[in-house]
C-alpha cells in the first residue's frame, strides 16, 4: 500500500470510507481516427503512447489523475499491452515515491469496445469503491477529488445515483467544441441529473432530437444543453461494471451505457453531470483535437500541467515569451541567428533549427532536425524527424523518425507515420495519409500520388472517404455507428476547417414541408437557398474555401466533367458511370445532380449562337436528342424532379426563361419527360411559385407554369394526334 | 396590495369612447362618487373637460411621451363570451353578462387590465367584443363605477354573434387595419401582479426593438399537488426559452396528448445551445407584438389560437432557414410610424432590418447578429397569487378570495354601512357592496357580496361570491359558492359548492351541493379567446 495522501485522507467524508481512490484508465480508444499514426511497428502502439508535447498521453492522464489525489490505478490495455506494460514499468510511476499504485489488467484481444473493457474489469473484481473511469488520452487539471466528494455524498442520499459524468462548458461565442463529435445532454435545471443523452455527429446533420415527454412530468425545469464538453470523465460506482457485465450489448459508455440506464424502465438508476467551471479536461480523440490540445498546453490553459513544470515525463523546459519552451541552458539546442521561431512553439531536446528556417505554432520532439529554409508551421513533429531544405510544412503530424527530403511540400491535414520518407520534391494533397505499411482491416490503398524518389510510403485512402462499396455495406450491416461514419471522422481531421454554417447550408430541410402541413414554401425556399450557392460555387471566385465541403466540390467536378463528356464526345453512357462516381463519392442528393446536367444543357444550347427561333430550336433539339438521356441515366429517374429543376432555374435566371417551352417540348419529345409528368407537375402547388420567397422568382415560376398550362392544354385537344406540341 | 392608478392632478379627459350607435353617457357627478370612496385621500379636482381639451394633451403628452396621434403602443383587449366561465356568464332574460364584467372583489374585471395600461401610459385601447355585449360594456365604461379611465381612448368594435370569428387570430385579422402601431394584447380577464408594472413589460420590448417581433410574459405556477389531483387541472405549456438573452424558443400544449417525444430542431440548439425547457409556466395571453406580424396573421389564414398556433410559428422563425427566409422580409418591414422619443431606436431597427434581408450564404451566421429576430420571454414567479387569468371559474374564484386576503379594507366601502343590521356579523375579510342590506342576525365571513344585494334574516353566508342584485331569503345557508347576478336564493335554502347563473332561482328549502346551476341549455359558442 503507497503512504496516504494527507490532503486525500481529510477529503474523505467518513471513517467507512478509508478505501483509496482508484482509476480506471481505458488505454485503448477503441476507433481508428488516427491511424495511420497508431498502427506503426515496433516503437510507437498505443494511442495512450503518442506523444503530445513530448510527453506520451498516458503520462499526460496519470498525472492529471495523481494530481486530483488518485492512489489506485489500473490500466486496462488491449492492444500492443506488452508495450505499455513495459513503459509503465520503466516510468516514474512505478517508483514508490510516486505514491501511486499502477496495476495493468491486460484484457483479450477480442475487446473491441469499452463495454468490453469493463466487462473484464469486472471479472477481475478490482474495485471497491466509487472510482473514476478516464480513457488514457486525457489531458486534465480538474480537481477530480472533489467531484468524487460531491457524487459520494449524493449516493448517501439516493444509492441510485450511480455515475457522475464530468462535462465542461465550452464558451458560447468561440465554440472550442469540436463539430462531429458533440452530444446533447438533457439535465434537470436544479439537480444536474442527466436525463436524457443523445449523440450528435456532425455529418449527416442531425436535423431533430427527440426528448421524451415523460421527463417533463417529473422535472418542471429542465436543461437542454448543447454547449457542453464531454471530458471523458466519468466518476462511476462500484455497479457500473457489474451493469456492465449484465448487459452485455453496452459497447459504448455514453450512447449504450448511459443512453440504457436513462431509458430502462427496469433499472431504477440515475446518471448526474457535474458541469466543471474551473479548470481543463479534453480528450485526444482525432487529430483534430491532438492540435486542439497541444496548442491549449503551450498556451497554459492546462496549468499546472504545462511543459516547464510538472512535466509528466520529467524533462525540464524553460518557458520564454510569447510561450516558446526550450530545453534549458540552450545547451542541447542548435538555433541558427537567422531562423524564426515563432510563438506557442515548443522545441524537444537536441534539436537543429538551420538558417532561416521557421518554427510557427508547433512542437518538435528530441533530435529532430530542420534544415535551411524550411517553414514548418502548426504541425506537430515527434521525435528524431528530419525535415530538409526548402521543405514547407502546414498543419500535419508527422511520426517518429520520418525523414521529409528537400523541397517537399506538405499540405494541411497530413499524416505521416512512423519511419516514412518523402521526397525530394514531394508534393502532398490536402488530408494525405502516408505510412510504411500497408492499410489493415481491408481499407484499399488510396490512389497513388507523388511522394517522391526516394519515398518508402504507402499512401492510404483519405479518412472519411472510404470507398463507396464499403459504406453500402456498411449500413447493411449497420456496424458503423454514427461518430464513425466516414462522413463524421472527416470534420475530426487536424486542418480541416468546416464550420457549421458550412453544413448546414448544405442541409436539405425539405421535410419540414411535411412535418407542418400550413408550410408549404420552405421546403423550396430552402432548396432555392442550398441551390444558389451551389451554383455559386462553380465560379472560380470563390476558390479553395469551400472546398472541404463535398457539394461544392462535387458541383464543379460535375462541371468539368461534363465539359469534358462534351468536348471529348464520350458517350451517355460513359458520362453517367462518371457522374455516378462523382455523386457517391461526395454522397450528395440525386437532385443536385439533376440541376447539374439541366444546367449543363442550358449552357449548352446558348453558347449554340442561335439567333432566330428556328436555330435555336435546332439547337435545342440536337443536344436534348445527343445529351438528354443522362437526366435518366444517372442512378434515378424523376421527371417530375427534371421539370421542377428546370422550372427553377428559367426563373432564377431570366436570360434562360425564354427557352423554357421549348425546352420542355424537346425533353417531351425525347420522351425523357411524359404526359403524366408534365401534369403532375402542372398539379403541384409549389409549381405556381406562389410558394417562393423573391417576388420576382415567384411571377417566373409562374410565367413557366402558364407555359406548361397551355402545353397541358394541347395535350388536352390532341388525344391521338401525335404533332408538335411546341407550335 | 394591487397598484392604483398614480392619478395625475390635471383635469381629466373623459372617456374618449367612438361607438357609432349609442352616444357617450357623461355622467360625471355619478362617476365621482366612487373614485372618492376609494382613495379618501386623494384631492381630485374636478373635471372641466371641454374647455381644457387642448392643456389636457399637452399633459398628456408630458407624461405618455406620445407626440402624435399615432402612439408608440397600442392595446388590443379581447373580451370573449367566457365559456369557461359558464354559467355565470350565460344570458339571463335576453341579456348578455359579459365575461368582462365579471366583478372581482366588487370590481368588473375589465377595470384592472384598463388601470394597468392607464398606468402605463398607454391611451388608445381596442377594446373587442361580441355585439350582444356592446351595450353593456360601453355603459360600464361610460358610467364609471370603477374608476374613470379618463386618459384613455377607447375604440370598441364588435363581431356578430351568429358568425364569431374563430381564435384571436382572426379578430386580429379582422379588425387589423384598425391598429396601426406596434401594440400590446391583453386579455379582459386579466389581474396583473401588484407589483408588475405594464411599462415594465413595454420597456423590456423598447430595449431590443430591433429584434423582438414579440414579447410574451409567463407565469410560475407554484408546484402544489392538490391541483394535479383535482379534476379539472390547467392545461400547462411546455415552454422552452434561454435564459439568457429571454427568448421564447418553443411552445406547445400537446393539445393532442399523442406525441410522447418533443422534438427539438438542432438549429434551435446550435443557436441557443443552453435551452431550458418549463412546464410550470403559464401564459398571460399579453403579447407585446410588432405591428408587421399582423401582415404575416393575413397570409397565413390557417391560424387560428395566438398561443397554440401563431406563437410557435413565431418561434420557429428564428431559427428555421426556410421560414426565416420566407417571412424575414414581411416581419421587417417597417412600422408606419412618425417620430416621437424613441425615434432612434425605431430608425436602428428600420436600418438593420433593411441590411438583415438577403442572407448571404457565405457569410458566417454569428449566434447574435444584431438583426436576429426573436420571441421574447418574461417570466414572473407568482408570491401571493394575486394576479393572473380569471378565465375559469377556479381562477375566478381563486382571485376573489385572493383579493380578499389581501387588504379588503380599501374596497370596503364605509359609507354603506347603514344598510348593514347592527346585529349582523361580518367578519373584516369581506367586501360589502355599496348598498347591500344585510339583515340581523345575518352572519357573513370570507366572502364578497356585491352591490344591491338583499340578504334576509339568519341568512349564514361564508367563503362566497355573491354577485350583484341577489336576493338571498331568510335562513338560507350559502357556502363556497358563486351566486350569478340577480340570482334568488329562497328561505332555508342550503347551497355549498354551487355556481348559479344569472337569474336563477332556488327554491325555498332546496339542499344542493357541487353543481352547476343553470336554466338553459348551454350555448356552444366558439370561445373567442
Amino acid at each position: 500500500m503507497p503512504p496516504k495522501n494527507s490532503i486525500i485522507k481529510d477529503n474523505l467524508p467518513s471513517e467507512d470510507e478509508h478505501e483509496p481512490l482508484q482509476a480506471v484508465i481505458l488505454a485503448d480508444t477503441y476507433n481508428e481516427r488516427l491511424k495511420p499514426l497508431t498502427v506503426e511497428k515496433p516503437r510507437v502502439g498505443a494511442l495512450c503512447l503518442l506523444p503530445i508535447c513530448n510527453t506520451t498521453l498516458l503520462d499526460w492522464t496519470i498525472e492529471s489523475l495523481s494530481l486530483a489525489g488518485v492512489q489506485e490505478i489500473f490500466v486496462v490495455c488491449t492492444a500492443h499491452a506488452d508495450l505499455i506494460k513495459e513503459t509503465l514499468a520503466a516510468s516514474k510511476w512505478s517508483q514508490p515515491s510516486s505514491g501511486l499504485k499502477i496495476t495493468p489488467i491486460v484484457t483479450a484481444t477480442t475487446c473491441w469496445a469499452p463495454g468490453d473493457a469493463l466487462r473484464d474489469v469486472y471479472t477481475h473484481g478490482v474495485i471497491t469503491s466509487d472510482f473514476i473511469l478516464v480513457f488514457g488520452d486525457l489531458v486534465s487539471n480538474v480537481r477530480l477529488d472533489e467531484i468524487v466528494k460531491i457524487h459520494k455524498a449524493r449516493r448517501k442520499v439516493d444509492r441510485d445515483a450511480i455515475m457522475t459524468i464530468v462535462v465542461k462548458e465550452a464558451g458560447t461565442e468561440q465554440r472550442s467544441k469540436p463539430l462531429g463529435d458533440g452530444g446533447i445532454f438533457v439535465l434537470d435545471a436544479d439537480t444536474n441529473e442527466c436525463l436524457y443523452y443523445e449523440a450528435v455527429p456532425g455529418l449527416p446533420l442531425k436535423k431533430n432530437i427527440h426528448i421524451p415527454r415523460e421527463i417533463f412530468d417529473k422535472h418542471p425545469n429542465v436543461q437542454v444543453r448543447n454547449d457542453l464538453i464531454d471530458c471523458g470523465i466519468d466518476i462511476c460506482s462500484v455497479e457500473v461494471p457489474s451493469l456492465f457485465q449484465d448487459n452485455f450489448d453496452y459497447l459504448d459508455i455514453r450512447r449504450h451505457f448511459v443512453h440504457g440506464i436513462l431509458t430502462s424502465d427496469l433499472l431504477d438508476k440515475s446518471i448526474h453531470c457535474h458541469v466543471v467551471e474551473n479548470g481543463y479536461a479534453a480528450r485526444v480523440k482525432d487529430s483534430k483535437s491532438y492540435a486542439i490540445i497541444s496548442n491549449d498546453i503551450l498556451t497554459r490553459w492546462t496549468y499546472p500541467l504545462v511543459p516547464d513544470e510538472n512535466n509528466p515525463s520529467g524533462q525540464a523546459y524553460e518557458h520564454r515569451r510569447g510561450n516558446v519552451y526550450l530545453p534549458p541552458n540552450n545547451s542541447s539546442v542548435q538555433l541558427s541567428r537567422s531562423c524564426k521561431i515563432g510563438n506557442n512553439t515548443l522545441l524537444g531536446y537536441n534539436t537543429k533549427i538551420s538558417d532561416n528556417a521557421q518554427i510557427i505554432h508547433s512542437t518538435l520532439g528530441n533530435n529532430c532536425s530542420v534544415s535551411a529554409n524550411a517553414v514548418i508551421q502548426d504541425s506537430y513533429l515527434w521525435d528524431d524527424v528530419i525535415v530538409e531544405d526548402g521543405c514547407v510544412i502546414e498543419q500535419c503530424i508527422i511520426g517518429k523518425g520520418a525523414k521529409i527530403l528537400r523541397g517537399s511540400a506538405l499540405s494541411r491535414g497530413c499524416l505521416i507515420g512512423d519511419g516514412v520518407i518523402l521526397g525530394p520534391n514531394a508534393k502532398l494533397d490536402e488530408f494525405t495519409r502516408v505510412s510504411t505499411s500497408p492499410p489493415v482491416d481491408g481499407e484499399d490503398e488510396g490512389s497513388p500520388k507523388y511522394l517522391g524518389p526516394k519515398s518508402n510510403g504507402i499512401v492510404w485512402p483519405s479518412l472519411g472517404f472510404t470507398s463507396q462499396e464499403q459504406d453500402e455495406s456498411d449500413e447493411e450491416n449497420e456496424t458503423v455507428d454514427e461518430l464513425e461514419a466516414a462522413v463524421n471522422i472527416r470534420l475530426l481531421r487536424i486542418g480541416d476547417e468546416t464550420h457549421l454554417s458550412d453544413l448546414q447550408r448544405h442541409e436539405p430541410d425539405s421535410s419540414s414541408s411535411s412535418e407542418e402541413d400550413s408550410d408549404a414554401g420552405s421546403s423550396i425556399d430552402d432548396n432555392a437557398s442550398t441551390r444558389s450557392s451551389t451554383t455559386s460555387a462553380v465560379e472560380p471566385t470563390l476558390g479553395s474555401k469551400l472546398d472541404a465541403i463535398a457539394v461544392a466540390e462535387f458541383t464543379s467536378e460535375v462541371s468539368a466533367s461534363l465539359e469534358r463528356a462534351w468536348t471529348e464526345g464520350h458517350t451517355v453512357e460513359n458520362a453517367a458511370v462518371e457522374l455516378k462516381t462523382l455523386r457517391m463519392a461526395s454522397n450528395v442528393p440525386l437532385r443536385r445532380v439533376r440541376e447539374a446536367i439541366v444546367r449543363f444543357l442550358v449552357m449548352k444550347i446558348e453558347s449554340g449562337n442561335g439567333k432566330n427561333g428556328g436555330e435555336v430550336r435546332e439547337q435545342i433539339r440536337k443536344v436534348v436528342g445527343r445529351w438528354g438521356g443522362l437526366i435518366d441515366a444517372i442512378g434515378g429517374v424523376d421527371a417530375v424532379e427534371t421539370i421542377e429543376v428546370l422550372q427553377e432555374l428559367c426563373a432564377r435566371e431570366p436570360q434562360h426563361l425564354s427557352l423554357f417551352g421549348s425546352l420542355l417540348a424537346a425533353l417531351y419529345q425525347e420522351d425523357i419527360v411524359e404526359e403524366n409528368d408534365v401534369r403532375t407537375w402542372h398539379s403541384k402547388p409549389e409549381s405556381r411559385g406562389k410558394t417562393a420567397a423573391d417576388v420576382n422568382v415567384a411571377v417566373k415560376m409562374d410565367r413557366c407554369w402558364s407555359i406548361g398550362s397551355r402545353m397541358i392544354e394541347q395535350f388536352d385537344a390532341q388525344d391521338s394526334d401525335d404533332e408538335d406540341s411546341d407550335e | 396590495m394591487l397598484s392604483l392608478p398614480k392619478r395625475r392632478k390635471i383635469p381629466s379627459k373623459p372617456a374618449n369612447v367612438t361607438i357609432e350607435s349609442c352616444p357617450p353617457a357623461r355622467n360625471l357627478s355619478q362617476r365621482q362618487i366612487p373614485e372618492q370612496l376609494e382613495q379618501p385621500g386623494s384631492q381630485q379636482i374636478l373635471p372641466s373637460n371641454f374647455g381644457y381639451s387642448q392643456f389636457v394633451d399637452q399633459m398628456d403628452l408630458s407624461s405618455t411621451n406620445v407626440t402624435s396621434n399615432t402612439p408608440e403602443f397600442q392595446a388590443v383587449i379581447l373580451a370573449g363570451y367566457g365559456n369557461s366561465l359558464t354559467p355565470l356568464t350565460n344570458d339571463h332574460k335576453e341579456t348578455a353578462s359579459p365575461k368582462a364584467l365579471l366583478p372581482i372583489g366588487n370590481k368588473p374585471m375589465i377595470t384592472f387590465p384598463l388601470t394597468w395600461l392607464e398606468d402605463a401610459g398607454v391611451t388608445n385601447v381596442l377594446l373587442i367584443c361580441p355585439y350582444s355585449h356592446r351595450a353593456a360594456i360601453a355603459h360600464h365604461i361610460h358610467s364609471g363605477i370603477s374608476s374613470s379611465f379618463s386618459t384613455l381612448r377607447i375604440d370598441i368594435q364588435t363581431y356578430e354573434d351568429d358568425n364569431p370569428p374563430v381564435g384571436t387570430c382572426a379578430v386580429l385579422r379582422r379588425f387589423s387595419s384598425r391598429i396601426q402601431s406596434d401594440f400590446v394584447i391583453l386579455p379582459c380577464d386579466f389581474i396583473p401582479p401588484p407589483n408588475l408594472l405594464l411599462s415594465t413589460v413595454l420597456n423590456r420590448y423598447r430595449a431590443n426593438i430591433d429584434q423582438l417581433l414579440i414579447s410574451t410574459l409567463f407565469f410560475q405556477v407554484p408546484n402544489d399537488d392538490e391541483e394535479k389531483n383535482c379534476e379539472d387541472p390547467q392545461i400547462l405549456p411546455l415552454v422552452a426559452y434561454d435564459e439568457h438573452s429571454k427568448t421564447l424558443l418553443h411552445v406547445d400544449y400537446n393539445t393532442d396528448m399523442e406525441a410522447d417525444e418533443l422534438t427539438l430542431h438542432m438549429r434551435l440548439l446550435w443557436k441557443y445551445p443552453k435551452v431550458r425547457i418549463a412546464t410550470r409556466f403559464a401564459d398571460s395571453h399579453i403579447y407585446v407584438c410588432r405591428r408587421s406580424i399582423l401582415t404575416v396573421l393575413a397570409l397565413k389564414p390557417t391560424l387560428e389560437s395566438f398561443r397554440e398556433d401563431f406563437l410557435p410559428f413565431l418561434c420557429k422563425t428564428q431559427y428555421r432557414k426556410g421560414k426565416r427566409f420566407r417571412w424575414e422580409s414581411v416581419l421587417n418591414e417597417s412600422t408606419n410610424v412618425p417620430n416621437y422619443p424613441h425615434s432612434h431606436s425605431i430608425s436602428s431597427r428600420a436600418t438593420s432590418r433593411a441590411s438583415s434581408a438577403p442572407v448571404s450564404p457565405i457569410t458566417k451566421v454569428s449566434n447574435t447578429s444584431k438583426s436576429d429576430i426573436r420571441c421574447g420571454i418574461e417570466i414572473y414567479t407568482l408570491k401571493d397569487g394575486l394576479a393572473g387569468r380569471a378565465n375559469t371559474l377556479k381562477s375566478y374564484t381563486r382571485l376573489n378570495h385572493a383579493l380578499l386576503h389581501s387588504g379588503s379594507s380599501r374596497t370596503t366601502p364605509n359609507g354603506n354601512l347603514q344598510n348593514i343590521d347592527a346585529k349582523a356579523q361580518i367578519s373584516s375579510d369581506c367586501i360589502i357592496g355599496p348598498s347591500a342590506r344585510i339583515s340581523e342576525r345575518t352572519s357573513v365571513k370570507q366572502s364578497i357580496i356585491g352591490q344591491h344585494c338583499v340578504i334576509g334574516r339568519h341568512v349564514r353566508i361564508s367563503n362566497s361570491i355573491v354577485l350583484d342584485h341577489v336576493v338571498i331569503e331568510d335562513g338560507a345557508k350559502i357556502d363556497g359558492c358563486i351566486l350569478g347576478r340577480s340570482a334568488h336564493i329562497g328561505a332555508k335554502a342550503e347551497l355549498s359548492k354551487c355556481v348559479t347563473q344569472p337569474g336563477y332561482e332556488v327554491d325555498a328549502g332546496a339542499a344542493i351541493k357541487n353543481e352547476k346551476l343553470e336554466t338553459v341549455e348551454w350555448d356552444p359558442r366558439v370561445e373567442e379567446d
